[in-house]
């Protein structure tokens, strides 16, 4: 897009996870571990938020260069879709 | 209220409904998503649709996805603001090249009807602010 992203996403990951470890979660109240803790991974600066577009743009605003990783309850935020009609076009879309 | 309908694709009936998406300069579409219960974010987009909307990038190229047969891969993350129950929301958007989705994350709080039946009604009301 306008703004590529050099970082792979292992190494977004890898960093997102050691700033969460390191400097979040100990700081989190319990009620805060199940919402969407967002990390730039370049400054380790974090918002926390019930839902994730609120968190991303305040940290957006404050950090308008960063990499943000996504993390809830603990673990790296993954996008489930688990309907298996939309994996054969998804994958349709793909090729 | 949002109202959608069920529509008859090939061997298969979709729940549908219309969203306004609100974009630069307080432009609006209104767009046609699908109903996917067994996605859990709020919407998703084909690259096509984000890039005429100029929709903001929000986590650069990486968020992680996880498909039904278990494999993974990443998506691109943006922003959209949608009228939703007579506001304005900011919603998270996955790129992925499939039809506009609605997700469980955006159905949060709601209630959803739905006549399974081509033709058939669709309903998206909010729960009380208790549940």
């Amino acid at each position: 897009m306008d703004t590529p992203n050099k970082m792979s996403y292992a190494e977004q990951k890898r960093r997102g996870e050691a700033i969460y470890d390191a400097q979040i979660r100990h700081r989190l109240a319990p009620a805060d571990s199940a919402k969407s803790v967002l990390i730039d991974v370049i400054s380790g600066d974090y918002e926390v938020d019930d839902r994730a577009a609120r968190a991303i743009i305040r940290l957006r605003k404050r950090r308008p260069e960063a990499v943000m990783h996504a993390m809830r309850n603990h673990r790296t935020y993954v996008g489930r879709l688990r309907s298996p009609r939309r994996i054969v076009r998804t994958m349709q879309a793909v090729r | 209220m949002h109202y959608g309908t069920v529509s008859e694709t090939g061997d298969a009936i979709e729940a549908w409904i219309t969203l306004t998406l609100v974009g630069d300069g307080d432009t609006t579409v209104d767009l046609a998503f699908l109903i996917d219960t067994g996605f859990g974010g709020e919407l998703a987009l084909p690259h096509y649709i984000i890039s005429r909307l100029n929709l903001q990038p929000s986590t650069r190229d990486n968020m992680a996805i996880a498909l039904a047969d278990g494999s993974t891969g990443t998506a691109g993350g943006y922003i959209a603001y949608i009228m939703w129950h007579g506001r304005l929301r900011s919603v998270d958007v996955f790129n992925l090249e499939c039809e506009p989705l609605v997700g469980m994350d955006l159905l949060r709080g709601c209630n959803i009807s739905v006549d399974a039946a081509p033709g058939g009604v669709v309903a998206i009301a909010e729960l009380p602010a208790s549940s």
